[in-house]
């Protein structure tokens, strides 16, 4: 394994990591922060080099399974491509009312609290426009 | 016609769009599965029903490749006008005293919540209330933070109970979960905190934090120090209060 793709796979398991934590699917007790990042980093390796893993750790593989499983860095299907495209072309303001209803699944009073917006109305209304705004970019 | 054709392959719909976020929030009636089918017959709301869908995890897809971008530059940085190896040895450096930080605070089940403890965690100022004055549909949530700021916790969080709000607010949610704790409540403290300290919300430190004492009054240290090595290491307003908990733990062991 050349050092380019060791580095890559440290990168993809850190955010690996960090997902883990946001989502609560590490657990404190269970085991050490480095324990489970060190897990999820030698999983990675043990898969790209196509190795069953040598169960060494308190982390069962199923688990490891499950987080890695998860993990890439490009969708897989052809919708999310395009989104994920259309996104990154959209402005920065409608990027985060989207996430915040559909990904942070905010309620649109938080939101609106949030943004800085009058009511859930005005949300509603912004969060229509935003998404002709990513149709549009989309069809083009 | 042509117009009403044209109006009815139009992509976006403020109804469709309506509809398709009722089902993916879980706030779907039965009057709307009629709908759902009849609109199902057109290509259009079913490929934006597919989009809609999909937003979700192309999010979590976009986060992903800010972070990984981000990492990148920070190992380019590394890199530049060095050999290879040296981004390597400097990997495991920075590992190597990740693992030695984390070991200075390794958790300990022995330890205990004291007095100088708790002083450390003042229950926190109601900014909801003042915000709220005026709006008649609020009476009992207003009544909840009156007790709030009198410190009547148990009444406070009897209030938030009933009015049901926390449901959908996690403003109001924290607040419920903090008159929980006070109210000598932990459990209920720690159900109200947890999905706040694990969303994105403006709360989410300061639920970590809180969150840290409940996990104390539970005799479970373990994960209010994983909780609070956690919060010391981001830069939040609980990042020195956090790492001032940690260290009180810690002489107390």
């Amino acid at each position: 394994m050349d050092i380019a793709t060791i580095e890559d796979t440290y990168q993809d398991a850190i955010i690996a990591f960090i997902e883990a934590l946001e989502k609560g699917a590490y657990d404190p007790v269970k085991s050490s922060e480095q324990t489970y990042l060190f897990s999820i980093a030698r999983y990675m390796f043990y898969k790209k080099a196509k190795q069953k893993t040598r169960e060494f750790s308190e982390i069962s593989d199923s688990v490891l399974d499950q987080t890695v499983a998860e993990f890439s860095l490009e969708p897989k299907d052809a919708t999310s491509r395009r989104l994920l495209t259309a996104l990154e072309k959209l402005d920065a303001r409608c990027r985060q009312l989207l996430k915040a209803f559909y990904y942070q699944k905010y309620s649109m009073d938080e939101i609106a609290e949030q943004l800085g917006m009058k009511n859930r109305n005005v949300v509603k209304v912004s969060k229509y426009r935003c998404l002709e705004r990513i149709k549009k970019i989309m069809n083009v | 016609m042509p117009g009403e054709n044209q109006e009815n392959h139009e992509c976006m719909k403020q109804e469709w769009v309506d509809l398709i976020d009722k089902k993916l929030q879980g706030t779907w009636a039965e009057a709307d599965q009629v709908k759902w089918e009849e609109y199902s017959r057109n290509p259009d709301f079913l490929e934006l029903q597919k989009e809609l869908a999909s937003f979700s995890e192309t999010f979590q897809w976009a986060e992903r490749k800010e972070r990984k971008a981000f990492l990148k530059g920070l190992s380019n940085e590394t890199k530049s006008n060095r050999k290879p190896w040296w981004a390597v040895g400097i990997i495991f450096v920075l590992l190597g005293l990740t693992i030695w930080i984390i070991y200075q605070y390794e958790p300990t089940e022995s330890s205990n919540p004291s007095e100088a403890i708790a002083a450390l965690y003042p229950p926190p100022t109601n900014t909801v209330y003042p915000r709220m004055r005026g709006r008649k549909s609020l009476d009992t949530i207003e009544q909840a933070f009156h007790h709030y700021d009198s410190k009547e916790f148990d009444k406070a969080y009897a209030l938030f109970l009933r009015e049901g709000s926390f449901q959908t607010s996690m403003e109001l949610r924290f607040y419920a979960g903090v008159s929980a704790l006070y109210a000598n409540m932990p459990d209920a403290a720690v159900e109200m905190l947890t999905p706040i300290s694990q969303s994105d919300h403006t709360r989410k430190y300061a639920a970590m934090f809180y969150l840290s004492k409940g996990y104390l009054d539970l005799q479970k240290p373990s994960k209010a120090t994983a909780l609070l090595i956690t919060l010391g290491e981001i830069e939040s307003p609980y990042q020195n209060r956090a790492a001032s908990a940690l260290n009180r733990i810690k002489s107390q062991n």
